[in-house]
């Protein structure tokens, strides 16, 4: 059985992925109960379609806080991060559901969503092609394959996705099995 | 109060904390905890079930204080 699947491409092949690196599009709403909440009251809640970086070098993820708040979110905490300066820095933490589109090949999976602890970091003075990155905490519930020759990447393995704070929606609901018509 | 004060707070009583609730996820709040849970989404959900995003909380766990994490957004985001 195929696994479900994101693939990128990034162009130009292979120089995209080293300029730009393996940056995915995302969904970033808030977790499930806030999001019911808001659908109870106001039939609608906020998502906002963001880029994200693929870092394996950042142990957490995180986003841009202004994007963060835009979606109505407040910070649950405050975390001690510390960049190549080596000077720490308290910065909010914040909890949000990041949904990523996914296929099997030939057709479209839904989507998984990650429900995580993300960390809110000011903007950078030049916009960056992404706002903000994927840390280890998300790859450690996915596998993630970086094809620098012919500049793709892929984020695998929704199973495995399943069995974390992660859910997976998918398109259609299974069928039951009185649904299904008999063969003879 | 404001999120600095209260993290700062909770970290100044994290040592009185930790006999009783270590390893639990905990609600607090300016008078206290407020509730202890096993997971942080237990944690979260039940506080934005009371409290709503009123800002007068926040969920921690119960552990000796943590390193800071190393991130790289400290180039990204110009933190450095």
């Amino acid at each position: 059985m195929a696994s479900a699947r994101h693939s990128g491409r990034v162009l130009p092949v292979p120089m995209g992925l080293v300029q730009i690196g393996p940056v995915v599009e995302v969904k970033l709403r808030p977790p499930a109960i806030q999001r019911e909440f808001l659908l109870r009251r106001d039939g609608v809640s906020p998502e906002v379609t963001i880029k994200l970086l693929v870092d394996t070098g950042a142990q957490r993820t995180v986003i841009e806080q202004v994007v963060l708040e835009s979606l109505g979110l407040t910070p649950v905490s405050m975390v001690p991060i510390v960049g190549v300066s080596q000077v720490p820095e308290d910065r909010p933490l914040f909890y949000a559901a990041i949904a990523i589109g996914m296929g099997i090949p030939g057709k479209d999976a839904g989507e998984a969503v990650f429900e995580r602890e993300v960390v809110g970091v000011g903007s950078p003075q030049r916009p960056n092609a992404h706002q903000g990155l994927l840390g280890r905490d998300f790859l450690r519930f996915v596998d993630f394959h970086y094809h620098g020759n012919n500049g793709t990447f892929e984020i695998v393995d929704v199973p495995a996705v399943i069995g974390s704070s992660v859910r997976k929606v998918t398109g259609k609901p299974p069928t039951h099995p009185s649904q299904k018509k008999h063969r003879r | 109060m404001s999120l600095v004060s209260l993290v700062a707070q909770f970290r100044q009583s994290l040592p009185s904390l930790q006999s009783q609730y270590e390893g639990k996820w905990v609600i607090f709040r300016e008078s206290g905890i407020v509730g202890a849970f096993s997971t942080f989404k237990e944690a979260y959900e039940e506080a934005y079930r009371r409290f709503d995003n009123d800002s007068s909380y926040i969920v921690e766990q119960i552990a000796p204080p943590q390193e800071p994490t190393p991130i790289t957004a400290g180039v990204l985001f110009g933190l450095c």
